[in-house]
């Protein structure tokens, strides 16, 4: 009978052949490789998809490629001083980009952490603690053309519900979300932060419910309130997830552009003009709607350079040494 | 030798004389040796020309050639791929004729396209993949040259250069770039300036008070301020919503009232791209007098929906359209209308009147730009000179006819207006033509970076109409903004 510790069956008949075949084969060294066989094709994935478009994009950034990709005209650092020199459109794409990634991570980090703590530790009935996470997982769902089409409709000044809901409770009904900023910057925050959100809650959800209940019943032994439990016991305990989600919502707001290109569609012009081009989407408009790759892959380094020096700041914060240290509980 | 013979054979000689002399002055000139090897050579370079051209034919005996082609436009347009369907069995037939057995199959593709980066990255993605069509229409032609995608024409368009006559020249000097040509015309697009018929009854005009409009607009008698005024009161009566609607993203029409003011946008000298601030300004007065002066523009009119901005004219919403001939084609195939779907042409006729743009003062000159849809021949087609010559039949007279009648584009051959069939449908496309003969002018812009620069009018246009700036502090800025990002290959003209 096999266990973990020995090869698999098929193997172990694979290494009797090749005894028999009399092939002097390292079985220690056998046995270090074989992990990495395993994981070779996910491995060789991660090459394709991931790997191989960055070594791409960065090689691209070196180079004055223009309309097509093929052919390549090396320009060394000339993309990157252009950023810093020539381009007056870089710095409100900067503006909006720390405007949206400040707002939304508030949503994304933050926000979530309360929806969390409510549908696990104050919303007893399993029934509605998983409708309000279905409504908040929705967006998440839904594929993001269709999810702009939807607020779109929203949005409409003639026919859409928002300005009515709004109407109905005295509150300011812009006639236009889509051009006009701030609200055109607010309907960018929401429409990201809605998406957004799920994920926090799911990660934040997930460590809650295996915060041991001793804890809890210690605790209302002890008679703390709500506001005690959840600020001594429920966020300390949450540190790491915390981090977590800070760390990759960060990252992820600062590369994402679809929900505002399927959104505020019509060309790089129309997104400057009501203030929502981020970043990401400058990048994306210089490299597919300008057809300028080798400045277009430039911005997008420029990003993953902001993306590296987030992580030192979020681990100093966060003091990782401190949170590589066992954890007290298992999260 | 008696006297008698001695006269006779003088005579002979003489009437030989004679009848040399007589004989060389009617007999016709021999062709000087130069000219001669001049002709003989002509005449050698055809034959070879013909044996080459029947052994290229006879290499197509037999065989079976599949030509893929992109089209894309309006809902309407779909012509633009069954033509192609339509051209390969004439081709086939011709060849057929010459003895030539070849089967060419199109396999036509067409999409309604709103989104033109989409349509263009859809097809770079297939290009580096090794998977672009044959044919494609739709891209930037400057840039679709510049990138290697698309082929030259010159040796099919000079090689056919009978057939080709049928096509207006001026289209071939609208599909030129850097000295070659690079598209095939398919059809004309004009700019037409519509209003609500009904509407203006509503305000007491009469039917010859409407019938008179757009001549009016031709003699500059009415100008935009007056339209706006007219928008205003129907405005004010509660008659429509809005005065104006124009398209929600940058386009020719747009660009009408710049060219109204005597700008230009591209510099045929030196190939760059041109900026006239003074008609750069009185274009952005005119869309911030409308918006925000006249109020009769929304404010939000760049990423409007086409579906709403349709429905909002057709209903009777909006009292002037800032459109295109197609437009009418469309309105009759598409249900925009909330009660009749799609409308019946005698409800277009009845209701919708339409005139060139009108003049920015009065006795000013209307206009209309005018510029053919191009088909493209990709640079990785195996059949180039097949694809060329389908994107030629493409426009026979009955599928021309076909195309222009649905999609009230204007017919792009010559052969076509006397066409019967085109003569008796095409009422609405005669009256464009007449007023785009007149004052329609050709404005393309044939430069890489024209993107650029549009992205950049877009922006302020934006701000202009929603009064964020004013159009003198938009000029500026769009100045400042195009020299930084086009360098020199802008030129600014005050």
């Amino acid at each position: 009978m096999s266990n973990i510790f020995s090869f698999p069956p098929f193997f172990e008949k694979f290494v009797r052949k090749l005894k028999e075949l009399k092939f002097k084969i390292p079985v220690r060294f056998l046995r270090k490789a074989l992990p990495y066989i395993f994981i070779l094709p996910f491995f060789g994935y991660i090459m394709l998809t991931w790997i191989a478009p960055v070594i791409i994009t960065i090689v691209l950034s070196f180079t004055k490629t223009q309309w097509t990709i093929t052919r390549m005209e090396f320009s060394g650092l000339e993309n990157y001083f252009r950023i810093f020199t020539r381009d007056i459109f870089v710095f409100s794409a900067l503006r909006v980009t720390v405007l949206y990634v400040s707002s939304v991570l508030m949503i994304n980090a933050f926000f979530s952490l309360l929806l969390a703590i409510l549908v696990t530790y104050f919303v007893r009935n399993e029934s509605v603690a998983a409708a309000i996470r279905l409504a908040w997982l929705i967006p998440r769902i839904t594929p993001a053309v269709i999810y702009a089409l939807l607020w779109r409709w929203f949005i409409d000044p003639r026919i859409g519900l928002l300005n009515k809901m709004l109407s109905m409770f005295n509150l300011p009904a812009p006639h236009d979300w889509l051009l006009t900023a701030p609200y055109s910057q607010i309907l960018m925050i929401v429409v990201n932060g809605y998406v957004g959100a799920s994920f926090g809650m799911i990660i934040y959800s997930a460590a809650i419910t295996s915060i041991p209940r001793e804890l809890f019943y210690a605790a209302s032994i002890d008679g703390a309130s709500d506001l005690q439990v959840i600020r001594h016991i429920i966020v300390p305990l949450l540190k790491w997830p915390i981090f977590f989600v800070t760390v990759w919502q960060t990252l992820s707001l600062i590369s994402s552009y679809e929900h505002i290109l399927a959104l505020w569609a019509g060309g790089a012009g129309v997104a400057r003009a009501a203030g929502v081009e981020v970043w990401a989407l400058y990048a994306y408009s210089r490299a597919f709607y300008s057809a300028e790759y080798g400045y277009g892959a430039a911005l997008s380094v420029f990003l993953v350079i902001i993306g590296l020096v987030f992580i030192v700041i979020f681990f100093k914060i966060f003091g990782f040494e401190r949170m590589m240290q066992p954890s007290k509980v298992e999260v | 030798m008696s006297e008698k013979t001695t006269y006779l054979i003088i005579g002979i000689i003489v009437g030989i004389l004679i009848g040399a002399a007589i004989g060389y002055a009617v007999a016709p000139k021999g062709v000087p040796l130069e000219e001669y090897n001049a002709l003989k050579s002509e005449n050698d370079q055809l034959k070879s020309q013909v044996t080459s051209l029947t052994q290229e034919l006879q290499s197509l005996k037999n065989k079976y050639i599949k030509i893929t082609a992109w089209s894309a436009g309006s809902p309407v347009d779909y012509y633009r791929a069954e033509n192609l369907k339509s051209a390969a069995k004439i081709l086939e037939n011709l060849l057929r004729v010459l003895g030539i057995n070849v089967t060419i199959e199109v396999d036509s593709y067409y999409e309604h396209v709103s989104d033109w980066g989409a349509w263009k990255s859809k097809f770079v993605a297939a290009f580096e993949a090794g998977e672009a069509p044959d044919i494609i229409s739709g891209i930037d032609m400057v840039e679709a040259a510049e990138a290697g995608w698309i082929i030259s024409l010159d040796e099919y368009v000079n090689k056919y250069e009978d057939l080709l006559a049928d096509i207006p020249s001026h289209l071939w000097d609208a599909v030129k770039y850097k000295g070659k040509i690079w598209g095939v015309p398919q059809d004309v697009a004009s700019q037409v300036f519509y209003f609500r018929k009904d509407v203006l009854r509503k305000l007491g005009w009469s039917e010859d008070e409407i019938n008179a409009l757009p001549s009016k607009i031709m003699s500059g008698e009415i100008t935009w301020d007056d339209l706006a005024a007219i928008a205003k009161e129907a405005m004010d009566k509660g008659l429509v919503e809005w005065g104006f609607y124009h398209r929600p993203n940058w386009g020719t029409s747009l660009e009408i009232p710049y060219y109204l003011a005597g700008g230009e946008f591209y510099d045929l000298e030196t190939g760059k791209l041109v900026i006239d601030k003074s008609a750069l300004k009185d274009m952005y007065t005119l869309f911030y007098k409308l918006a925000q002066q006249y109020k009769v523009l929304p404010t939000t009119m760049i990423g409007t929906s086409w579906r709403e901005i349709h429905m909002g004219f057709v209903n009777g919403r909006v009292l002037f359209w800032l459109g295109g001939s197609w437009h009418w084609g469309e309105w009759q195939k598409v249900e925009y209308h909330e009660q009749l779907g799609k409308l019946p042409e005698e409800y277009e006729w009845e209701n919708i009147g339409f005139a060139p743009y009108p003049a920015l003062e009065k006795g000013g000159t209307p206009l209309v730009t005018v510029g053919p849809w191009k088909y493209y021949v990709v640079s990785t087609s195996k059949y180039p000179e097949i694809a060329f010559l389908l994107c030629f039949f493409a426009s026979t007279p009955p599928y021309d006819t076909n195309h222009a009648i649905t999609s009230s584009h204007l017919p792009v051959r010559y052969s076509t207006v006397n066409y019967p069939p085109f003569v008796e449908k095409g009422g609405f496309l005669y009256k464009v033509s007449t007023f785009a003969s007149k004052y329609g002018v050709s404005k393309p812009v044939l430069h890489p970076k024209w993107g650029s620069l549009k992205d950049i009018l877009l922006e302020y246009l934006v701000k202009v109409e929603k009064g964020e700036v004013t159009p003198d502090q938009a000029v500026e800025a769009i100045v400042n903004a195009a020299k930084a990002e086009l360098g020199d290959q802008l030129l600014v003209r005050e």
